[in-house]
């Protein structure tokens, strides 16, 4: 009997101290480093933050272009990516810049501050400051091929240009072990095209999808015994190959860079939709040396009179 | 001796029960990465008034992961943790501390181009 018990409390203590190695110990698992440095380490200066320069100083302006020495001394790489030196007037808005000084593990901190700042700066009245209440969403964006200062390591990532992205604009999540889906009244697209310096005519085409209930519980699977929702991707292959239900709720081309909002409080309060699936495409003539940039900021309604009067003040802002 | 071993035993024990049961996942977040770049995982524990938090990033070695995670305390500033770019698979785990939420913004690189970004919450 003694023996019985001494091996059932043994077998507890067991229990948990694997319960305690799986979720206590701080562990930071080391593969290989891959360390791209880009040269100038910018200083990140407080004043004037709608100036990208406030954030990036860590390239040389050269033919009306903002040109980034980017290196990686294990793969002897030294190459040059040129950005147009241009923004729209008025709001700021993303730049490319933004996502080629993400790729340096220094620099991407000073990218977050001035992705932070952006989210900041877009946030209409009204919206909730608790930081949990916004979000940043990433779409996409091209990096220009122009030889005069490129190499075929750039030429290899242009051969691979996305032009058109799909993201879920809400979140699936488990929330204490529940099912719960975490909605956005608010959506704004920062778009940037470059075409006061390109003068082309190529334009961002957006499409908002409504997912119904019937279709977001069929894109519903189980993964390692937790449920996960299917990829925007496939969830649109489905709809076009005719085996499940979406709503287009806007189909809009939009030609100028600037900043876009999108409201779905009724959407949210008629409970309509359970997720909302943005598509977004570059048409008209993209050459390699074009490029662009997207990004999304998403916010909550607290105080419904404030925002009602920032949105009476931006009506033209909106487009949906 | 031994009637002080079996009560130190049994107080043990019952601590382990009373542990697996308070412990259960606070929030769970499991994704792809956009285009078949890989795959993430957020995760926040709670137990007994603390939170830990495990962050991952997975997929091919032709490609670089690198996470962000921001420690929102109850009492204190928020403190920030990073990771370097690393191939094939990175991760974070925070371990219980008296937090309110973490957030985690989780990166995935292609060479000299960022593939996707993503930010995730919870508490």
């Amino acid at each position: 009997m003694k023996k019985k018990i001494y091996i059932l409390l043994i077998a507890f203590l067991a229990l948990f101290i694997i319960g305690c190695n799986d979720n206590n110990i701080p562990e930071e698992k080391n593969t290989q480093e891959h360390n791209i440095t880009i040269e100038n380490p910018s200083a990140d200066v407080q004043n004037d933050k709608d100036s990208l320069s406030s954030f990036y100083t860590n390239f040389v302006i050269q033919d009306k272009y903002r040109v980034y020495r980017i290196i990686e001394k294990s793969k002897n790489m030294d190459i040059n990516i040129a950005i147009p030196d241009w923004q729209p007037e008025g709001d700021a808005v993303i730049d490319t810049a933004d996502f080629v000084n993400a790729i340096d593990d220094e620099m991407s901190d000073i990218t977050q501050k001035r992705i932070d700042f952006l989210k900041e700066k877009l946030r209409p009245n009204g919206m909730s400051k608790e930081w949990k209440d916004s979000k940043e969403i990433f779409i996409g964006y091209a990096t220009p091929y122009i030889k005069e200062y490129t190499s075929d390591i750039v030429a290899e990532t242009v051969n691979k240009r996305i032009l058109i992205r799909t993201k879920s604009l809400w979140d699936f999540l488990l929330k204490d072990n529940k099912e719960t889906i975490n909605k956005y009244n608010i959506f704004c697209i920062s778009i940037n095209m470059y075409e006061g310096f390109y003068h082309s005519s190529n334009a961002t085409r957006l499409l908002l999808y409504g997912v119904p209930e019937e279709t977001f519980k069929d894109t519903i699977k189980i993964e390692d015994g937790k449920s996960v929702r299917e990829s925007s991707e496939t969830i649109l292959e489905k709809y076009n190959n005719g085996e499940c239900k979406l709503d287009i709720l806007t189909d809009i081309e939009l030609t100028k860079s600037g900043n876009y909002y999108m409201d779905f409080s009724e959407i949210i309060a008629n409970n309509t939709y359970q997720n909302i699936i943005l598509k977004i495409e570059l048409t008209g003539e993209v050459t390699d040396e074009y490029t662009y940039a997207w990004e999304g900021f998403e916010y909550k309604t607290v105080n419904e009179q404030a925002y009602q009067d920032w949105k009476a003040e931006n009506v033209d802002k909106f487009i949906y | 001796m031994k009637n002080k071993i079996k009560k130190i035993l049994a107080v043990a024990a019952m601590t382990a029960l009373v542990g697996s049961i308070t412990a259960f996942a606070d929030t769970y977040i499991s994704n792809s990465f956009q285009d078949d770049y890989g795959k993430y995982m957020f995760e926040v524990d709670y137990a007994s008034g603390m939170r830990n938090c495990n962050v991952e990033a997975w997929g091919s070695d032709n490609y670089q992961y690198k996470i962000l995670l921001t420690i929102y305390y109850k009492n204190i500033a928020p403190v920030d943790r990073s990771t370097k770019f690393e191939s094939e698979y990175v991760k974070i785990d925070n371990p219980y501390e008296e937090v309110d939420d973490y957030e985690a913004t989780i990166i995935v690189r292609e060479g000299i181009m960022i593939r996707d970004m993503v930010t995730v919450s919870g508490s």
